[in-house]
């Protein structure tokens, strides 16, 4: 999926009305990042949407409440955004649990600063996947298409790199300078990223 | 640039620490030089972030395949979109 707006500007067209478009482009985002979550963190499938749906409620809400650029709290939405998803997260894992323990008659316990731990870990290894994602997709807009697919097929999928020379009529040392830009240009990206996450 | 760059050189063109005319120069010299564009390779650069960005495609694959979960969750947000448009919807009764 590719996103086309830099998070503090979409952040705040959402804070300022924000149309369906960026809504979408809102969910475009995170709702497959919110989706890994519920599930890293081991929600039933019938469970996960419950989670996932709570939580961009939630957003909803906030942005609806918000009086105050997002520009200067950037870091505050990701700590946010970790917050409500593991909060719902959490809840939906107890009514679950509930449900188990009344059908099976037993009692069933967790380890709450475990489950806690855990799902920090999951929420931080998604968060990261997808602003590489992001990165990634950025870097993908702003190449030449063709030096991109020579990256992706070399690089990420580890296709023999004569056959990869072959296949776009190009020679191994253009391949391995397209894997070399396209590392740089990653690199940068993420690293704007980061920063504009604060 | 006929001769071969030193290594230092070439090891900041691979971390693209180079300005764009020596970044330009060392680059035509590995177009036609395959030791150097070897050389280069093998300097393995970005290793971590090689790693990172194959796992985050392999996530991205194994969540793609579940295209109908991402379909009915965007149904479902497009719904609550249009209520929200609609001054409020019955979530924001809950707040």
């Amino acid at each position: 999926m590719v996103t086309t707006v830099t998070s503090p500007s979409l952040l705040e067209e959402l804070r300022a009305g924000g149309n369906q478009e960026a809504w979408q482009e809102f969910f475009q985002r995170y709702a497959p990042m919110l989706l890994a979550i519920a599930r890293g963190v081991g929600l039933r499938s019938s469970d996960v949407d419950d989670a996932v749906q709570e939580t961009l409620v939630a957003v909803l809400r906030l942005f609806r409440r918000l009086d105050q650029p997002f520009d200067r709290t950037r870091r505050r939405f990701k700590a946010w955004l970790r917050g409500v998803v593991l909060h719902k997260v959490r809840d939906v894992q107890r009514r679950a649990l509930r449900a188990q323990r009344l059908a099976e008659g037993m009692a069933t316990c967790i380890d709450p600063h475990a489950e806690a731990e855990r799902a920090q870990a999951v929420f931080e290894l998604e968060w990261q996947r997808n602003r590489l994602q992001r990165a990634l997709d950025e870097v993908a807009r702003e190449v030449d298409p063709a030096t991109f697919q020579e990256f992706e097929l070399y690089a990420l999928q580890g296709q023999n790199v004569d056959n990869v020379a072959d296949l776009f009529e190009t020679s191994r040392n253009a391949i391995y300078i397209a894997k070399c830009r396209i590392l740089c240009r990653l690199k940068e990206t993420v690293a704007r990223l980061e920063q504009e996450e604060g | 640039m006929r001769r071969c760059p030193p290594a230092t050189l070439l090891d900041r063109y691979a971390a693209g620490a180079l300005p764009g005319p020596d970044a330009d120069l060392v680059e035509s010299h590995l177009v036609g030089c395959a030791a150097c564009a070897d050389r280069l390779e093998r300097l393995g650069m970005a290793q971590d972030l090689l790693e990172q960005l194959r796992d985050a495609e392999s996530a991205r694959a194994e969540l793609g395949s579940d295209l109908a979960a991402l379909s009915s969750l965007q149904q479902w947000f497009t719904t609550t979109l249009s209520s929200v448009a609609g001054r409020g919807g019955p979530w924001m009764e809950h707040e």
